[in-house]
């Protein structure tokens, strides 16, 4: 259903490093760093084997730790995990009704004399308001990090996502955009940052600080390379698989669109609805039968709660349960707490999202569209 | 053969179920549990089909826990 991914350089590139003798510590994870700034037109660009552990750096880099609140939105948990890395305490800001990202007005809302930082998640190949989000943290003096796990290539307002925060990061493991099977790419234009990043990630003998080993190989950057060379024409056929999967949607009125505001590209990862069918006297678990019986990867409910509900951050299973960050943290000073209703949009959202793979052929998703269409007949006919 | 390609109750339960019992199973575990309980043999496909979709469940569901993988979440 998928694009051949891998049918460019990626074996010449692999051979090249075979050849070298060196699989780590040779010259393309630095290629794969030159190659991706230029294409961002940004001063730094650092690999390491995943993109939770460039979270986990950021996180770092941005001074984020014990006592400090940082502050996430709730659709996904990967930032908030990778903050209890680093001993910080998360805080949730909610998301908007319409595109399901990070709202500015949530964002400042929670923003306390402890808040270090915060990251915002473009949700499967959407932005975010980057530019607002920025100025709450620029007037707030915090660091903005953008998880751009699902936003490869994704223009936002005249630049791409990733580099309206501080620091952007990116994912490369199986499923995204671009891949090397796991890996991931941090960029920013602050050296200061870019140092901090790199201080958790190149761990060696005598380290300054606390590191560890999250380098890419360069197995790894050989097919990350060729993969860069050529994710915008994926993304280029992603996006007409959308426009299929989207006019279905438009069609149908109890059924909400995503909506992509003024100004913001599209990057498709996930493509993404709302089930408003109650409304209109249509069944859920008769649509979700539906859904299916067409025989694709529908999934209904994503999550069904935010990530702030999940267990490992509801009691104190973290560091050998003895209570840090979350739980009688004696570093911690704030006085936020963990319990429903903390984002009540995202809370009414995520049992109504209807998901797909977008990262798929044209030729698919016509016939995805096509099965979506007898589906929404199915559920209306009971 | 039996036939996974329709959502029933009585099925999502017992996957439910088996995953919750062997705690992080594969696919193909819960394949060859399905036919041993229930005598329920199904291509692999479509376990894995079925399985997810129940992502989609609540209070109990289904989640990835790495490559082909999987627990059973009680979100009640």
């Amino acid at each position: 259903m998928g694009i051949d991914r891998f049918d460019g350089k990626e074996i010449e590139y692999l051979q090249e490093v075979l050849a070298s003798g060196r699989l780590s510590g040779g010259q393309y994870a630095r290629r794969l760093e030159e190659a991706f700034a230029e294409a961002y037109g940004v001063k730094h660009a650092i690999v390491a084997n995943s993109a939770m552990s460039l979270l986990i750096s950021a996180w770092y880099a941005a001074g984020a730790g014990v006592g400090d609140e940082v502050i996430c939105d709730p659709l996904v948990q990967f930032h908030a995990i990778a903050a209890l890395w680093q001993n910080a305490h998360p805080v949730w800001a909610d998301v908007c009704a319409d595109t399901w990202l990070m709202d500015p007005a949530s964002l400042r809302a929670n923003i306390t004399p402890h808040t270090k930082a915060a990251c915002v998640t473009n949700l499967w190949g959407l932005p975010a308001e980057l530019d607002a989000l920025r100025q709450v943290a620029d007037e707030a003096g915090i660091v903005l990090i953008e998880d751009n796990a699902h936003a490869m290539f994704l223009p936002y307002k005249g630049k791409y996502a990733g580099l309206w925060g501080h620091i952007g990061v990116f994912s490369l493991c199986q499923g995204k955009h671009m891949t090397t099977g796991d890996g991931g790419i941090a960029v920013t234009d602050d050296d200061a940052l870019a140092e901090g990043i790199r201080s958790v990630i190149g761990f060696g003998e005598s380290p300054p600080n606390l590191a560890t080993v999250f380098r890419m190989t360069d197995l790894q950057a050989a097919v990350g390379l060729a993969q860069l060379e050529k994710v915008r024409a994926y993304i280029a056929e992603y996006q007409k698989s959308y426009a299929h999967l989207a006019a279905v949607v438009e069609e149908c009125p109890w059924l909400q669109p995503r909506a992509i505001r003024e100004g913001c590209g599209n990057s498709p990862y996930i493509f993404s609805f709302l089930f408003r069918g109650d409304e209109h006297g249509v069944d859920l678990e008769t649509f979700k039968a539906a859904l299916f019986e067409t025989g694709d990867t529908w999934n209904v409910g994503f999550t069904q709660v935010p990530a702030y509900k999940y267990r490992f951050f509801q009691v104190p299973v973290a560091y050998q349960s003895k209570g840090c960050p979350l739980h009688g943290c004696p570093y911690y000073k704030g006085s936020y707490e963990y319990k429903d209703g903390l984002c009540p949009t995202a809370e009414a959202i995520l049992p109504r999202l209807v998901n797909h793979n977008c990262m798929i052929s044209e030729e698919a998703a016509k016939g995805v569209a096509d099965r979506l269409r007898q589906a929404i007949a199915k559920a209306e006919a009971g | 053969m039996s036939d996974l390609t329709k959502l029933t109750p009585e099925n999502s339960e017992r996957i439910l179920d088996i995953v919750a019992d062997l705690g992080r199973p594969t696919a193909a575990q819960v394949q060859a549990e399905l036919a041993s309980r229930y005598g329920l043999k199904a291509p692999l496909e479509q376990v894995v089909r079925y399985m997810e979709f129940l992502r989609s469940g609540f209070p109990r569901k289904l989640a990835h826990a790495g490559p082909d993988h999987w627990v059973m979440v009680d979100l009640g």
